[in-house]
């Protein structure tokens, strides 16, 4: 009598496991296209037998575990490529900002600019007494002006532009790390209950990455399964709480530090440290060489000028040509622009001379930048060409670093991603198990029967 | 390996994605004609382009340069060479004059002379572009001045208000050329035309020219056409030098389109290629993403 009881207890247990498996294979499909979701598989494992005398015998099936299937280590790598990848398509969008600024190569940007400038140095040489040449030499440096101010006012505007982007991206930051808090005390608090937390769990994996896209993180889980999110050795996120980060304009740099204080963060990675690489380092780099330039040419310009006479009894001399220092405030004389005669095109006062207005032509030649090494053009040409490198070098990296990506991704949802296909296969099982099982039941329910007709 | 549905999408996607930038890559290629259309589509490439850029407007900048050089050093050989013609007159009318003139008649060739200074006085004060050609770099006020003299002989005095400057222009890299004569040079200063004013002084005083005067006045010639003959190296040189400078100009535009121009050809066949492989990729995508068991269970 016992031993039907017990195989009739073994149907029912057998039946209800293939129900909770059926259970988690719809629970996969329902959740095939979860961005970050991982498949689950419902653990079988045998109850516990019963000793007999002739040995064990067995009690049937029990979910023991519904277990998320996720490569821990895929993860790992994920977010560490995730950081320099989104760092490099970060600099990369912004660098090719940059060079749209500069419009190179093209006849209307600095360079024509420059090649202007000192043509109609030229020009003023082959007509030194002509008021046409003059001012056509008073247009030009207009236009070499305006150049370099319409540059540096670009660069200068998309840099204060970062400033704000940055300060976005800590705010996304200090979300993720407060939802991510959260998250890993639902985890910790689930397991220490003896429960899983599978769904929980996968949230987290997903928010991590996505932190890992903004900034640099490392990650650390402890034996009960709770995080240390940390960055630059500051931990900002565990089950205890969340550091909120600050970005702050502090001097010439961004600085990002936490609202305990303290030294700035050292940010290297993700979109953040993308942001911040050309807020201070690379943007003020080309503005400081951009100076640079307008200053020598300034300098230079105005010593030969301020030798030469323009036209006039007596010839009038000592002027400056340009004012201003740099990129952002190198202006013609107004003095010179109220009156074009006092261009210096003469080096001994006669209207004819144009030796001074070919030594100002000349200055094309000189090497006047990198230690006397390069000319004005030749030092401009190479900000353009070590900006195209730079550009094409972020775009470089973030592709190969994407492909990467790729193939890790691939080889995370080679693991946790769900298969149609598969979960179709697993359905036909449970349901087949279910309908055995079933016909367990039935087949014990007649032999009872005919237990009972015998009495 | 476990291939899942969304593998295959997002691969579908990251392969469909490369292909669309290629294809518009290429398209950008030829629709604006240019290879480089920013210095990161070829660093190396953008730099030279901007280096030949600036060479092509300095070389444009010299052509024109030549051209005004050519000018002027024309309207110096034409006055030259209008001097010479009133220089060879003038022999002619003193030989005339000392060979068996009635003493009567002697005072009338100075009328002749006086004819031949104006002559030579507009020509040494041409003016090219609004500047006075033989003044040296004292181009904005007549070289040569004549006034009547309170005291004579001479009736009138020359004043050369030039100077012996030099006018350089460049015309090639590294090159300059004076193009200027200075009446300094040409009509040795003053000399010509006080000896002129002298013969005419003297022929108006009954006094024929002497074989001193014939000798002064050939020197002047001699003067005159040594310069001339500069002025012409010159203006052949710079023919030269124009010359150079246009071969040098195909050159540098040739050598600019290597760099920058769109190989249209390569472009296109690669554009041809590129879609046919997007066509593949999107009609074997439309087969096999919508496909799964479920397709099979009845």
């Amino acid at each position: 009598m016992s031993g039907l009881s017990l195989i009739l207890e073994t149907a029912r247990r057998a039946m209800q496991a293939q129900q909770t498996g059926l259970g988690v294979t719809s629970h996969n499909i329902a959740n095939a296209t979860t961005p970050g979701y991982s498949r689950q598989v419902a653990g079988f494992v045998p109850t516990q037998p019963l000793p007999e005398p002739y040995g064990l015998l067995g009690t049937g099936v029990t979910v023991a575990s519904v277990t998320r299937m996720r490569d821990q280590f895929a993860d790992a790598q994920i977010r560490d490529v995730s950081q320099s990848q989104s760092r490099s398509s970060m600099e990369n969008q912004i660098l090719s900002q940059v060079q749209s600024s500069f419009n190179e190569p093209s006849d209307t940007a600095l360079s024509g600019s420059l090649s202007q400038f000192f043509n109609s140095w030229q020009s003023l040489s082959v007509n030194p007494e002509d008021s046409s040449s003059r001012n056509a030499v008073l247009q030009s440096a207009g236009q070499l002006a305006q150049s370099f101010h319409t540059l540096n006012g670009d660069l200068t505007q998309l840099r204060s532009s970062l400033a704000e982007d940055a300060a976005a991206k800590v705010t996304s930051i200090n979300t993720l790390t407060s939802e991510l808090s959260t998250l890993d005390r639902q985890i910790t608090a689930a397991h220490a209950a003896g429960q899983d937390a599978n769904d929980a769990m996968d949230q987290r994996d997903q928010k991590l990455q996505e932190l890992s896209g903004l900034i640099n993180i490392s990650v650390s889980f402890d034996t009960r399964g709770s995080m240390l999110v940390s960055t630059g050795g500051s931990v900002i996120a565990s089950g205890a709480g969340s550091l909120q980060l600050t970005s702050a304009v502090v001097g010439n740099s961004i600085a990002i530090n936490t609202s305990l204080g303290g030294p700035n963060l050292n940010v290297t990675g993700g979109e953040l440290g993308g942001v911040l690489n050309m807020y201070n380092t690379a943007i003020p780099g080309i503005l400081t060489q951009l100076d640079q330039a307008a200053g020598a040419l300034i300098t230079r310009v105005n010593q030969i000028h301020a030798a030469g006479d323009g036209l006039g009894t007596p010839p009038p001399t000592g002027n400056a040509f340009f004012t201003g220092t740099g990129a952002a405030d190198i202006n013609l004389n107004p003095a010179l622009q109220a009156d074009p005669n006092l261009i210096a095109a003469s080096s001994d006062g006669t209207p004819g001379d144009n030796t001074n207005a070919l030594a100002l032509a000349g200055v094309q030649n000189e090497n006047l930048l990198s230690s006397n090494s390069v000319t004005i053009g030749q030092f401009y040409n190479g900000v353009v060409s070590s900006l195209g490198t730079a550009v094409k070098t972020a775009g470089d990296t973030s592709t190969q670093q994407q492909s990467v990506l790729t193939g890790l991704q691939n080889q995370q949802s080679s693991v946790a991603g769900v298969s149609l296909d598969e979960e179709m296969t697993n359905m036909i099982e449970y349901q087949k198990g279910y309908d055995a099982a079933a016909k367990l039941v039935t087949t014990v329910n007649a032999m009872f029967d005919t237990l009972i007709q015998m009495v | 390996m476990r291939i899942t549905e969304s593998r295959f999408a997002s691969d579908f996607l990251y392969n469909v994605n490369n292909s669309q930038q290629r294809i518009n890559e290429y398209q950008n290629q030829l629709s604006s004609g240019l290879r480089v259309n920013e210095p990161s589509d070829d660093p190396e490439a953008a730099d030279l382009i901007l280096r030949l850029n600036t060479s092509l407007s300095r070389n444009e900048q010299f052509t024109s340069n030549i051209g005004s050089a050519q000018s002027m050093l024309s309207t110096t050989t034409d006055a030259l060479d209008g001097v010479q013609q009133i220089i060879g007159q003038l022999q002619t009318t003193m030989t005339q004059a000392a060979n068996g003139a009635q003493a009567s008649t002697i005072p009338s060739f100075a009328d002749t002379v006086d004819g031949y200074i104006s002559q030579v006085l507009a020509q040494a004060n041409t003016q090219f572009n609004g500047k006075y050609v033989f003044g040296g770099t004292q181009t904005q006020t007549p070289p040569y001045v004549l006034t009547p003299n309170a005291a004579p002989p001479p009736s009138e005095t020359v004043t050369f208000n030039g100077n012996a400057g030099t006018i350089s222009y460049a015309v090639a890299e590294g090159q300059t050329q004076q193009v200027n004569v200075s009446g300094q040079e040409a009509f040795n200063g003053t000399a010509l035309l006080d000896e002129m004013i002298k013969i005419r002084d003297n022929l108006k005083a009954g006094i024929v020219p002497t074989a001193a005067d014939e000798t002064a006045v050939q020197n002047s010639l001699n003067t005159l056409l040594s310069a001339s003959g500069r002025a012409g190296t010159v203006l052949q040189g710079l023919d030269t030098t124009a010359a150079h400078l246009q071969a040098q100009h195909t050159q540098l535009l040739s050598l600019r389109s290597a760099q920058q121009d769109t190989d249209v050809a390569a472009a296109t066949l690669n554009l041809k290629q590129e879609q046919t492989t997007l066509d593949a990729a999107l009609a074997i995508g439309a087969k096999i993403l919508p496909l799964s068991l479920t397709d099979f269970l009845t």
